[in-house]
């Protein structure tokens, strides 16, 4: 092609090539002016570099080292135009792609736990750490363990309080988790320290207050030296933490037939310190559980010797906890299985 | 138990205010359940806000206003008082009040327009007028407080609640005398009847055959000359304040002395008796009285009546009869007062189904060693109030050595030991000694010892008879609020049985998945598991039932399906629940079995009703592989030894035959999966386009196969290969069995596969359906070559087309 080529020839060249890149201004122009002069057997450099032999001998080093500096040029332009063509094209596909955040986002479902299961496994997990493990028993249960064991014979009028659903066949629901303290006890020695949380039944009518199921969890503890200062401690204890701060505990005199001496425990009502308000019915306190010293009686009645053991034991409503915890105040909700209930939990 | 304060006050030196009484019982254990003013006639009056007035539509006089009372629901009222305006607070008479001078509030029309009730002037009350229309109160008074409170009006009246072993509370003075220890600076004045002067002679009634196990003490005594008649203001309002209606003067004092002494006493009309002795007998079979409710009741042997010689004229301790009932033409009379014992009186009263203020105190124990006092203190009471004379002398009948109460040791280090706390001698005696008990302090001869004889007062020979007893009578009166705080001496956590473990994991799995837990009724209905399509054999039906509650469940799926309708109808369309709950099914004469299980159901689509981009696939479906896929989540965190196994199923209650799997574990069936019915789906208004998926699994079952301990598993660094493979397979080829060929001939390198894709349509022969899988190939220790694993990758292929046929899709 160059037969006699000069040194103007190549010059024009390479001002071609020079002004046609600043015309290419997308990348398949670009890449046709690639093509054009850096191709390998057909790029108008390629070429220029075959004539040199046919150059006089005493030019064709300058000539040569003008055009490898200019082809290096050449391609450091084009590799800057390109990058910038890319960067354009990449904007404008991104301005393409804007969309309106505030559209909603697609929210996976975040599971919930029942109020009511979960506060068991926290106090399940809060007596874990004073030493307590978790015994179970059925909510079928016999006359004996419910009843008879814990001090209440038949015709006896704490029966009263407790209206009970039977089963044919001398069954009964359980009406506290006390009857597992009585499988419990039975089954190991003392010294002992035991929660045993579940399912309670009273024939009671469904009100705001109260639902024929609900829930307690029992403790007990026996040993050589417990007293009524340790039902006090863990039970303050136990608040603290399911509280996240410090809340009175009040212990009141009160009867059952399996505890002597029997108190009833207050908690300082969490809504008002303890000034009164209607969570409280105005008292300054919520009665938070049944408790007491095990009756010699019950510990007699499962081969314990009471001159060697005392035991502390309580029964604490757990739905009561979890209403007073989270301020609802009909008990039904537990119930109903309203997510809009459940999944603020 | 209701006691008008002026009442208990009349017992104390010096009195005690409202406030101090209340704080004081709480102190020392017992409930007050109120402490607030009544006013007889006064008690459905209660103040009201006017929160609605519209004119009345046919009066230009009256208007209509709605009253909020308190309870919720506000209540319409028509009114003619001009003076009332919108959130006026009034004394408004509930319907069914009788206001002072028999005015009666009854639902009535007004003009066509309904009126629940009336708004009180203060001369309606039966007050000194005020200004003139209805009485308008503070803003400041509590809505709903009753008017006596809010005007300060009647008496105060203490009502408590009285726990079962304290029968001696069912007694003003009973409550006195806690008081008189609870406040040391108040002394109780007890009332000390004289004893009778049997100034007439003449035949007296005797005592006949009593049946002495039953009744250990009888004691009667005649009055002859009795002028029956109404009872003086003082002793009426006594009664009203107690929440008793008076009758005449000589029933009167029977309740009075009933209320003051906790003994139930009875007067009979001694003109009536049949003859002149009195029996207490067990009931003749069949045995008929009337009694004084106007009920014909039929006795049995079971039953104890007071009789003469014809006919039965009291259940004993429970209710008397007509027949010798005191009227006002009642001149002579019987007056008895006995010991029943408790559980007979019990059973009586509840197979007669009728609980009385009588029949209350016996069966919770009346005490013995009063009785002579009560009737002692009825005989004074009548004569002040009605006359007569007694005659001949008292009778009795008692058992041998009856009562036995015995004395026993009380050592004090033993108030320590169980409380916590020590208490000084001297409160320890004050205490006691204040509540009955007589106290013989031990010495050694030298020195007083720190121990006690005791000896329990009658009124708590039940319920006081062990040291134990003492030590909280002490601590009750000495302060519970003394007891410190303290916690027991630390131990290590113990290891938690592994239903805890497991139920504690499944919970974090489970909701971590996007589930929500529920709680739902462990009693149901046969009907409600019906619905579910359950057989519900076995169930373990309760003996009383209640409504919707009839049996215990023998499945938790009606119970979750319940809970679907119920969020549907609330709008929910999507949702993903579960449920760890027990079953219950009968076993012979066997402890019914109780099994723990888990739940799970889920509905409708995910994401449905949310904006997508074009081309998204549709929503996903709450089908029978979500469900799986769900299951398998939750099962590999379980840590159980064994792995899951799904059976296809094909008749499965409640689940739709051919999308239903039995779950095997170990070989065994340990739950069940599947899409809901469409029948079942109906019944619940569950989706009919979408299926709804549920699956239950035997947690007791999986708690039996814990995995060894946790440890890790190490795993290759070295890069992976990845192949898909497509194939045609014959249609009844299950995923399993070629998921299994190609697991079983992948060789050491064959890591992982995973099926994504099935499909049967255009393109693919009749009777066969192509399977999509992804390979993953690793070597432990180094790259793996296309070159060597090409023939490892083909020995899969021809192991599939070996063994079914399989024809590589290309």
């Amino acid at each position: 092609m160059y037969l006699f080529m000069s040194l103007a020839t190549f010059e024009h060249t390479l001002q071609d090539a020079e002004a046609s890149l600043q015309q290419a201004t997308d990348v398949a122009g670009l890449e046709a002016w690639h093509l054009r002069f850096f191709s390998k057997e057909k790029g108008e450099i390629a070429g220029l570099l075959r004539s040199i032999p046919s150059l006089p001998p005493n030019e064709r080093s300058t000539v040569g080292k003008t055009i490898h500096q200019a082809k290096q040029r050449l391609e450091a332009a084009y590799e800057a135009r390109k990058a910038a063509l890319e960067q354009e094209l990449l904007e404008a596909q991104l301005r393409q792609e804007r969309i309106d955040v505030t559209l909603p986002g697609r929210r996976l479902a975040t599971g919930h736990i029942h109020p009511i299961l979960a506060i068991k496994d926290e106090l399940i997990g809060i007596f874990e750490h004073y030493g307590f493990s978790v015994a179970e028993g059925p909510e079928i249960e016999d006359d004996w363990h419910n009843f008879t064991a814990l001090n209440t014979p038949a015709d006896h009028p704490a029966r009263d309080a407790q209206d009970t659903f039977y089963i044919p066949g001398g069954w009964l629901l359980r009406t506290h988790t006390s009857s597992v303290q009585i499988r419990a006890m039975a089954a190991q020695k003392p010294p002992l320290r035991l929660i045993m949380p579940g399912r309670v039944y009273r024939r009671d009518d469904v009100t705001k207050r109260h639902y024929p199921i609900f829930h307690q969890l029992e403790g007990l503890m026996v040993g050589p030296d417990t007293h009524m200062g340790h039902l006090k401690g863990l039970l303050t204890g136990m608040l603290q933490t399911l509280f996240g701060r410090e809340l009175a505990v009040r212990l009141r005199p009160s009867f059952f037939p399996f505890t002597e001496p029997s108190a009833e425990a207050d908690v300082q009502c969490p809504f008002c310190a303890g000034r009164g308000c209607s969570t409280c019915s105005q008292s300054g306190w919520i009665e938070l559980c049944g408790a007491g010293m095990v009756d010699p009686n019950v510990l007699q009645a499962v081969g314990y010797d009471p001159k060697e053991v005392t035991g502390l034991a309580f029964g604490l409503g757990i739905d009561r906890v979890a209403m007073v915890r989270y301020g609802f105040n009909d008990i039904r909700h537990l119930w109903e299985n309203d997510l809009r209930f459940l999944q603020q939990f | 138990m209701r006691i008008p304060l002026s009442w208990l006050n009349s017992l104390l030196t010096p009195t005690l205010e409202p406030l101090a009484i209340e704080q004081a019982l709480l102190r020392i254990g017992l409930e007050v359940e109120s402490l607030e003013r009544v006013a007889p006639g006064l008690e459905t009056v209660v103040v009201g806000q006017i929160v609605a007035i519209t004119p009345h539509p046919n009066a230009d006089k009256l208007r209509v206003c709605q009253t909020d009372l308190g309870d919720g629901t506000p209540v319409q009222i028509v009114t003619g008082a001009p003076n009332v305006q919108l959130h006026d607070k009034i004394p408004v008479a509930k319907v069914g009040s009788v206001l002072p001078g028999d005015k009666r509030i009854e639902a009535a029309k007004l003009r066509g327009v309904e009126s629940f009730g009336m708004y009180c002037s203060l001369v309606e009350l039966g007050l000194p007028p005020g200004i003139d229309g209805v009485h308008i109160l503070p803003p400041d008074t509590p809505i709903g407080l009753s008017i006596a409170q809010a005007l300060q009006l009647g008496e105060w009246v203490l009502d408590l609640a009285i726990t079962a072993n304290r029968p001696d509370l069912l007694a003003v003075e009973g409550v006195a005398r806690e008081l008189a220890v609870a406040t040391p600076e108040t002394q109780l004045s007890p009332v000390t009847p004289n004893t009778p002067k049997f100034s007439a002679t003449g035949p007296a009634i005797r005592l006949g055959e009593i049946a002495s196990a039953r009744c250990p003490l009888y004691r009667g005594i005649t009055l002859r000359g009795v002028q029956v008649g109404p009872s003086p203001d003082w002793l009426v309002q006594r009664l009203q304040g107690s929440g008793l209606r008076s009758i005449n003067n000589v029933v009167d004092a029977t309740n009075y002395v009933m209320l003051l002494t906790g003994h139930p006493t009875h007067a009979f009309d001694a003109n009536q008796l049949q003859g002149s002795v009195i029996h207490v007998r067990p009931a003749a079979a069949g045995e008929n009285i009337t009694t004084l409710d106007g009920t014909a009741r039929v006795l049995t042997p079971e039953d104890l009546v007071v009789a003469d010689a014809e006919r039965a004229l009291v259940v004993a301790g429970v209710m008397g009869g007509q027949a010798a009932e005191v009227t006002s033409a009642t001149t002579d009379l019987f007056l008895e007062c006995a010991y029943f014992e408790p559980s007979g009186v019990r059973r009586t009263s509840r197979r007669l189904n009728l609980s009385t203020d009588s029949s209350y105190r016996f069966e919770r124990g009346v005490n013995p060693v009063g009785v002579e006092r009560a009737l002692n203190l009825l005989v004074q009471v009548i004569q002040e109030l009605a006359g007569g004379v007694c005659v001949g002398a008292a009778v009795e009948s008692r058992q041998t050595g009856f009562p036995s109460i015995q004395p026993f040791e009380f050592h004090l280090d033993a108030i320590e030991r169980l409380a916590g706390i020590g208490v000084p001698n001297p409160e320890v005696e004050r205490i006691l000694r204040g509540l009955g008990y007589t106290l013989r302090r031990h010495t050694d001869g030298v020195f007083e010892l720190n121990a006690y004889d005791v000896n329990p007062p009658g009124w708590r020979w039940h319920d006081t008879t062990r040291e134990v007893d003492l030590v909280e009578e002490v601590i009750r009166h000495w302060g519970y609020d003394k007891i410190p705080a303290v916690l027991p001496p630390s131990m290590p956590p113990p290891e938690q049985p592994p239903s805890v473990k497991v139920e504690r994991r499944l919970r974090a799995v489970a909701s971590a998945l996007g589930l929500c837990e529920v709680m739902t009724r462990s009693l149901s209905t046969l009907e409600a598991e019906k619905r579910a399509g359950l057989s519900s054999a076995g169930a373990v039906t309760l003996s009383d039932p209640l409504k919707d509650m009839a049996i215990l469940r023998t499945s938790l799926l009606p119970g979750l399906l319940e809970v679907l309708q119920h969020n549907r109808r609330q709008g929910v369309s999507h949702m993903g629940i579960f449920e760890l709950g027990r079953t219950y099914t009968t076993a012979n004469e066997e402890r019914p079995q109780e099994k723990l299980w888990l739940g799970g159901a889920v509905m409708g689509a995910l994401w449905d009703g949310l904006w997508l981009p074009e081309h998204t696939p549709a929503p996903l479906l709450a089908d029978f592989a979500y469900a799986k896929g769900l299951l398998e989540s939750i099962f590999t965190r379980l840590e159980v030894v064994h792995p899951l196994h799904f059976r296809q199923a094909e008749s499965l209650p409640g689940l739709h035959p051919g999308r239903s799997a039995e779950l095997l574990l170990n070989e065994r069936v340990v739950g069940i999966l599947g899409e809901v019915h469409p029948s079942i789906a109906r019944e619940y208004d569950l989706p009919a386009q979408q299926p709804t998926s549920v699956f239950l699994l035997d947690l007791d079952a999986v708690t039996a196969h814990p995995a060894p301990a946790q440890r890790w598993v190490a795993f290759s660094r070295q890069p992976a290969m990845l192949r898909d493979l497509a194939v045609l397979v014959p249609e009844s080829l299950t995923a399993a069995e070629a998921l299994g060929i190609i697991q079983a001939s992948g060789g050491e390198w064959l890591e992982h596969v995973t099926m994504f894709d099935r499909f049967a349509g255009p393109g693919i022969p009749s009777g066969q359906v192509s399977l999509g899988f992804s390979l993953v190939y690793r070597a432990a220790d180094r790259t793996l070559t296309a070159g060597e694993l090409e023939p490892v990758h083909q020995h899969i292929i021809d192991q599939l087309h070996q063994h079914c046929g399989a024809v590589l899709r290309t």
